[in-house]
This record gives structure tokens, C-alpha cells and sequence, in this order.
């Protein structure tokens, strides 16, 4: 594309998520109307709690953290040609690899705690995107199958120890004992309590653009995932380059979950990802594979996310209801996606 | 003979700027099998797609049992009895055979699905034709597979069967199956039309012959009428082959040499089987041939795609049957694909990305890509070998075919100047391409050899191949059968060994 046709290109993406947005909103009124509540009331407080006040945009942003790096992990997968499926794994595995190292590393200083914890979050989630990578690239088995599997396995292997070896025995849940103070993200913004992790996943976005169009890698990446057996006889090490990419994909989730566990729960927890994984595609999916515009997508998605969480306090909506509400504004957004490609 | 069953005459169909069909007749009798016999793109296919209501015509007359008819759709062909089984056949997978027969007709709940059954039942005896008709179809071998899709068409009501290419993907076993069953069938009322390149098995089976050549009929014949030497006359033609665009070469060392190549696919038939040539400096060697002849492995091997299972592949004299695509390239090996949407095209990606696709190694030694660097060359090859797109930004997949072959043959070409390149494989580099494309390929082909390089050139046109070739070598079956050095070429000694004829 010419510069002016990526600039039309971006605003044809823009138009249609406006009108979904408004769609989505007028159908959130009238949902909250028939649920007995106050339509107006909640659509302000709607936007208040989730961009309209500093604890608002502080919860924003930390439901954003994860959103953006599960996509990014989502898109590098897509751009290599492989689907990705297990970003719930790969989060609660870097989870696991984090509050372990956390819990090792508790006697050292907090500059070599917290980066080593946030490292060891990537390598957990490495090693679980390199399970299906090395299957994939090797013998040729579906990632698909294999990332969903090991989705199972994380959450089996997180409920072990959140329940046995790192249980804190005064919860009475199946949460670990809390991490020592030197291995938590410190905040960014405190008042609003805002931790750092959205500089990493800011940092990400752009590390991940990079990698993919700024490097040989990332070129050779996209080419064996736009058409395998062309990059092939173009000398590109295909097999290779898909089964790094699931690998660099899951140490992106990694991440997500090593920050969950350092920024904001300070714990491994079963129930760390709410179901990342599968916003994730979706984030990916609506930000057209793009790395930068996965930011804005995130973070959208985020402030819908918190904003309707709190029509429990502003409206006093049921929080099933909520789910429904949210529900309603994912399948208009999923409608405009594909009344945007021109149907099916 | 009386009426005839089918009469299509004066036929026209042009796709593009491309002639298919130029006034084409044909004439098919009751329960007779009619071999359509020609080159690859002589109008066979075309004609009876016409007739089956997959192409509607430009211009041209359709009879069915002596009434004029009009076919707009496949829906016509079936009501008139018309059936065609493709060379890729249409069965759905995981639906059984019985399912597949019926498909379309099955209707709901088992009293009706048993008087389906029954009714197939039936139709197989009729016929003698018995395929299981339980198991899933993707389970069945090709012969099987193929004895569904007559059954198919026989079900809806097909009295003309029309078989495109039906032994290509066939063992000899089940090909002399094949032959027999059709012979039950004319027994059974149905008559058949028979599309092949194949001398022999028109020889076999059938009991009149129609030979197309660029999209007309020559001639009409009874199988006692026919033999090899006529057929071939009549399909390639008798006319002087064109003028060499260049004089023969004192060739050099060898640059590529295979002894014994084997190769096999993935279904485990040897594609290529105790295939040896050589390709010399400044030789351009042309391989002439009916596709499915071991073409595509050919160049695959040659490019590094595929490993040979049994021979030796020397490279510049070394031994080189292990080594892939990188290490080819690293030889001097470059390719153009014959299918340049499957291997030649990243289609979501830019034209300087594609450009650049192969080269990028030597461009970017390092971790970091540049796509200024990408564009610049983009923006040299889009102006020196005139692709026609809206810039190097723009999404290859967007490109017509004759600018992709254009972008594939500027990223080739480049590559050559850059690297030093000592070998070429191009397959059906033309086919496709307008007059003047194909003569830009030529010349660059030409001066590629002009300047030491070696070609080996695999194509199905054969005028091209007269052209350029210093040397001839026909592949049949997987092996190369006969050699034309340059003073010996003679279309029709190379059309009767393309097309497994006895060998004088």
C-alpha cells in the first residue's frame, strides 16, 4: 500500500468499529433498561470506571497488560501461518515459572529479582509454545490440537500447586503464598494503581513490529506463513521459522503471565486468566494481524471489560447480566468484522 | 451410420485473449467408446466441457439425438443424459460410496435411503460395476474412486460418459480394469467419449478417434483407419519447426547431472524412475514431454524441494542429492516454478517483498531487514521488465498472471547477475503469457546461456522448446526415453516418443 492508501486503509478500519462501538452502546442501554435499571446512569458510569477517572484508566490499563500481550502472541503466530490456541497455557505457564522463580530468588536484591521473575515468566511460556513447535516443525502435527491440550495441562499443573506445594495455608483457596516484595512490578501510576506492566506490553507491541517487519527473522517468518511452499523454494528454513514462531508466541504469553502474577496478584491463582486466550485471537483477529493496531484493540477491549464490570456497582446489574452484556458487545463487534470483509 | 447420438459443430470459446476452441466440430455415435485425442491445450477438455454445460460456448451448435439443444449449465447436460467424470474427481471424502452415488438425491429416513440403495444395487449389476458401497471414500484407492464417479453420472441418468484423462492417475491394473468395465457399459446402452494424449490406450479401447489441434478437429477416424505413425502427424502437425533463435554452443563442463533419479511421491508411486541428463555451461537442454511424465519432480529435485530416493545428483560436479533449497542456491541453482501462485508468489505480501524473496540472504546478511532496500530493487525490476502495478507497496496477490511471471522472472533474472548463477530450472516458464512477455522470457533465457549459465528448460509447448534448445530430451513414465541434439530435431520423432509410441 502507498502511504495515502494505508492512511484510507486505517480510517476504513476506524468507521466500522465506531458504529459497532455506538450499536453496542445503544444495545447496552437498552439491555440495562430492560433489566430494571437506569439506562443513562449506566452508561456514564460505564465510561467513568473504565476511561473517565484515574481508577478508571488504572484498571484499564491493567486489564489491557495482558489483552496485548496475549494478542501479540496471537499475531506472531498468525503471521507465521500457525494458530495459537493456547495463549490460556502459555500465560498460566509463565505464571508458574515466575512465582517459582520468585519464590527461589526471594533473598536477592529487587533489581535482579524482578527481572529475572519477568524472564523466567517469558522461558515458561517458551518452553509450552515449544512443545506444539517442535511437534509442528518436526512431524508435522497440528498446533491446534496440541496447544489446546497443553491448555489443560497448565491449569491442572496450577491447581496442583496453588492447592499443594505453594498453597498458602491461611487463604483456605487455591491461591499460593504471596511473592516477596522484591520480585512485584512496581506501579506506574499508584494512585490509580496502575502497575508497569502496560510499558511492557507497550514495549512489546513495538518489539514484535520490529521483529516482523524490521528483521530477516520476521521477514522469513511472514513469508512461510503467507505461502509455505514458495518461501521454501525462495530458500526460507519454513519448518524452522514456524516452529519459532510458536515459541517466540508462547514467550509473549509468558509474560502475560509472569505480569499478572507480579503487577497485580502478587500470586499464582487459579483463575489468573479469565479467558485471555481466547480474547486474545479475537483482539488479533480485529486488529488485522497488525502488531500497533493491537494496542488500540486491547485497550478498547479493556475499557469495555472493566466498564461493564462495574455496572454491578453503578446500576447494580447481577454479574451474570454483565456477562451477558458483554457478550452482546463482542458478537456486534464480530458482526462488523465480517459485514467489513464483505460477509462470508 | 445413422444420426449421430452428440453433434457439437463450429464451436468457439476464447478465454481472454486466448483461443480454446476455434470452430471445433465433433460427432459421437451410439455405443461406441470415441477416443478425443491431442496435445495439452488442443481444445479436448474444452470441448466437452462445453458439452457437460461448464463452459457455455461463444459461438456454435449443440445436438443431442438429432434435436438442437441449448446448454447454459451443468443442469442441461444432466436432463440430456450427459455425464463427465473429471480428471480431479468431486467425491466428498468422508461420505461413503454409496452416499457420494446419491449424493444430491438422497432424501431422508431409511425406506428411502434403502430404495436408493437398492437402486444402485441394481445399476451396479446393470452395468458391471461393483464398488463397496460402504466404506468411506477417502479409504478407497483411485481406480475405486474413479468406478464412483461413472456410477455417479450413470445414476443421474448419464447415456454419454465423458472420461477426461481417466488413466492418469491410474495403475496398469487398474487401467486394463478400466477398459474392460467401458466395454460393459456400451454392452449396458452407453456411449462413450474417451479424452486423452494417450497413442496406445486410444489404440486399445476405442473404436473411433477425433484428433484436435489448436482448438479444431483434424480429422475423424476408425480405429482400423489409425496407427501411431498418422495419430502423431495429426496431433503435432507436420510444420518445419520454427527457426532456432540462436546458434548451437560448444557447451562446457557439466553443470547438473542426474544417473538413475528416483523419486517418489507422497501416495508412494516413483514419479521420476532412472532418470539421467546432464545439463552442460552455456547448454540450454529442453525436456519435452506430456504432463504427469515426472515433470514437476524433475524440478523439484533439480531446485532442492524434493530428495531423490535412489540415484546420484551432481551439482558442478559435486554431489549434491541431500543438500535443500539454501544450498542450491548457494550453488547456482536458480528456479522458476511451473505453478506460480503455489511456489512463486507470497500473495498477501508486497511486490518489493516478493521481488526480493530468495535474495534476501544476500541482501540482509545480518539480523536486520530493510525494506528501502527491498523497495529499490522492487522499483528497478517493476520499470526493467515492465510490470504493470500500482507500485512496490502494493499486494502481490493483486497482480494479473503475466505480472507475476513477470515479477517471478525479474526476481530470477536479478538473482543470475547477483550470484553468479550456473543453473536454471524453468518449467512452463510461458505458458499463459501474451507474444511479447513470452518473447522478453526468451531472449533472457538466451542471454542467461550466452553468458556460460545452464538451462534446462521443461516445457509442454513444444514450439518453444524448438526454439531454444540446443538439446532435446523427451521424459516419458518418469525416465528420459530419446535425445534430439539439435541437428536432429524433428516434431514428429519428439511427439511420438512424448507420447510413448514405439520407437522406430
Amino acid at each position: 500500500m502507498t502511504t495515502e492508501a494505508a492512511a484510507r486503509g486505517r480510517w476504513q478500519v476506524v468507521w466500522p468499529y465506531a458504529g459497532a462501538l455506538a450499536i453496542a452502546l445503544a444495545l447496552l442501554a437498552a439491555l440495562v433498561a430492560m433489566l430494571g435499571g437506569d439506562a443513562a446512569q449506566a452508561l456514564a458510569g460505564l465510561v467513568r470506571s473504565s476511561l473517565g477517572s484515574g481508577a478508571g484508566l488504572g484498571q484499564t490499563f491493567n486489564k489491557t497488560t495482558p489483552l496485548l500481550l496475549g494478542s501479540l502472541a496471537v499475531i506472531l503466530g498468525l503471521r507465521g501461518g500457525v494458530f495459537n490456541i493456547g495463549v490460556d497455557g502459555q500465560i498460566y505457564a509463565g505464571a508458574v515459572a515466575a512465582t517459582g522463580a520468585a519464590f527461589v530468588l526471594s533473598a536477592g536484591p529487587k533489581t535482579a529479582v524482578l527481572p529475572a521473575v519477568l524472564l523466567a515468566g517469558l522461558a515458561g511460556g517458551a518452553v509450552w509454545g515449544s512443545l506444539p513447535g517442535v511437534l509442528r516443525a518436526r512431524l508435522g502435527v497440528s498446533e491446534i490440537f496440541v496447544t489446546v491440550m497443553l491448555n489443560f495441562v497448565a491449569v491442572f499443573l496450577v491447581e496442583y500447586l496453588s492447592t499443594g506445594p505453594w498453597n498458602d495455608p491461611t487463604a483456605g483457596e487455591a491461591i499460593t503464598r504471596a511473592i516477596p516484595p522484591q520480585a512485584t512490578l512496581p506501579y506506574l501510576w499508584p494512585r490509580a494503581g496502575a502497575h508497569a506492566g502496560i510499558l511492557l506490553a507497550l514495549a512489546a507491541a513495538a518489539g514484535v513490529w520490529w521483529l516482523l517487519f524490521r528483521t530477516v527473522f520476521g521477514y522469513e517468518l511472514r513469508a512461510a506463513g503467507d505461502n509455505p511452499s514458495a518461501a521454501l523454494l525462495g530458500g526460507v528454513p519454513v519448518r524452522r521459522a514456524v516452529g519459532l514462531a510458536l515459541v517466540a508466541s508462547g514467550a509473549l504469553a509468558g509474560l502475560a503471565g509472569a505480569v499478572e502474577v507480579s503487577g497485580f496478584h502478587y500470586r499464582l491463582i487459579l483463575g489468573l486468566s479469565p479467558g485471555y486466550g481466547m480474547m486474545a485471537i479475537l483482539i488479533a483477529v480485529l486488529s488485522r494481524r497488525h502488531p500497533l493496531l493491537a494496542v488500540p484493540a486491547a485497550m478498547g477491549f479493556a475499557a469495555l471489560l472493566v466498564g461493564t464490570d462495574s455496572l454491578q456497582r453503578s446500576v447494580g446489574l447481577p454479574a451474570s447480566a454483565v456477562f451477558v452484556v458483554q457478550a452482546v458487545v463482542l458478537l456486534v463487534l464480530l458482526a462488523t468484522e465480517g459485514v467489513r470483509r464483505g460477509g462470508p | 451410420m445413422s444420426a449421430p447420438l452428440v453433434r457439437l459443430r463450429g464451436v468457439y470459446k476464447r478465454f481472454g485473449p486466448v483461443v480454446a476452441l476455434d470452430g471445433a466440430d465433433f460427432e459421437l455415435a451410439a455405443g461406441e467408446i470415441h477416443g478425443l485425442l491431442g496435445e495439452n491445450g488442443a481444445g479436448k477438455t474444452t470441448l466437452m466441457n462445453v458439452l457437460a454445460g461448464l463452459y457455455r460456448a461463444d459461438a456454435g451448435d449443440l445436438e443431442v439425438a438429432g434435436r438442437p439443444v441449448s446448454i447454459r449449465e451443468p443442469r442441461d447436460a444432466v436432463r440430456l443424459g450427459v455425464g463427465m467424470v473429471h480428471q480431479h474427481f468431486e467425491l466428498v471424502g468422508h461420505f461413503t460410496a454409496l452416499e457420494n452415488v446419491i449424493l444430491g438425491r438422497e432424501g431422508s429416513g431409511w425406506l428411502r435411503r434403502e430404495r436408493l440403495r437398492r437402486e444402485v444395487e441394481a445399476l451396479m449389476e446393470r452395468v458391471g460395476l461393483a464398488i463397496p458401497l460402504d466404506r468411506r471414500v477417502r479409504d478407497l484407492p483411485v481406480g475405486v474412486r474413479q468406478k464412483v464417479e461413472i456410477l455417479k453420472a450413470l445414476y443421474r441418468g448419464a447415456r454419454v460418459l465423458i472420461l477426461d484423462e481417466p488413466t492418469t492417475l491410474l495403475t496398469p491394473q487398474e487401467v486394463d480394469a478400466l477398459f474392460a468395465s467401458l466395454r460393459t457399459l456400451v454392452d449396458a446402452g452407453v456411449s462413450v467419449v474417451f479424452i486423452t494424449h494417450k497413442l496406445q490406450e486410444v489404440l486399445r479401447s476405442c473404436d473411433r478417434v477425433t484428433v484436435m489441434r489448436r482448438g479444431r478437429r483434424v480429422v475423424t477416424v476408425n480405429r482400423q483407419e489409425a496407427d501411431p505413425v498418422r495419430l502423431v502427424e495429426w496431433m503435432v502437425g507436420t510444420a518445419p519447426p520454427p527457426p532456432p533463435a540462436r546458434e548451437a554452443t560448444r557447451p562446457g563442463s557439466p553443470v547438473l547431472e542426474l544417473e538413475a533419479v528416483r523419486v517418489v511421491d507422497q501416495r508412494g508411486v516413483a514419479v521420476l524412475d532412472g532418470c539421467s541428463l546432464a545439463v552442460c555451461e552455456g547448454e540450454l537442454v529442453g525436456v519435452a514431454g506430456v504432463s504427469g511424465n515426472g515433470q514437476q519432480a524433475l524440478a523439484a529435485v533439480v531446485a532442492g524441494t524434493a530428495r531423490p530416493a535412489a540415484g546420484v545428483l551432481r551439482i558442478r560436479g559435486r554431489p549434491a542429492a541431500r543438500h535443500g533449497v539454501l544450498d542450491r542456491m548457494g550453488a547456482g541453482v536458480l528456479s522458476i516454478p511451473e505453478d506460480r501462485l503455489r511456489d512463486g508468489i507470497l500473495p498477501r505480501m508486497s511486490v518489493a517483498e516478493n521481488v526480493i524473496l530468495g535474495r534476501h540472504r544476500l541482501y540482509f546478511p545480518g539480523v536486520r531487514y530493510d525494506p528501502e532496500t527491498s523497495r529499490r530493487l522492487a522499483r528497478h525490476a517493476i520499470e526493467e521488465f515492465r510490470i504493470v502495478c500500482p507500485g512496490p507497496d502494493a499486494a502481490a496477490g493483486q497482480l494479473s498472471g503475466g505480472n507475476l511471471q513477470r515479477l517471478i522472472a525479474a526476481r530470477v533474472f536479478h538473482a543470475a547477475r547477483e550470484r553468479e548463477a550456473r543453473l536454471l530450472v524453468a518449467h512452463n516458464p510461458t505458458r499463459g503469457l501474451d507474444v511479447p512477455s513470452t518473447e522478453f522470457l526468451h531472449a533472457r533465457l538466451v542471454e542467461f546461456c550466452g553468458k556460460g549459465g545452464a538451462v534446462l528448460l521443461i516445457s509442454e509447448d513444444l514450439d518453444e522448446l524448438l526454439k531454444l534448445a540446443d538439446r532435446i530430451v523427451v521424459l516419458y513414465r518418469g525416465r528420459v526415453v530419446a535425445q534430439f541434439p539439435k541437428d536432429q530435431f524433428d516434431r514428429y520423432a519428439i511427439g511420438r516418443a512424448m507420447t510413448g509410441g514405439v520407437l522406430a
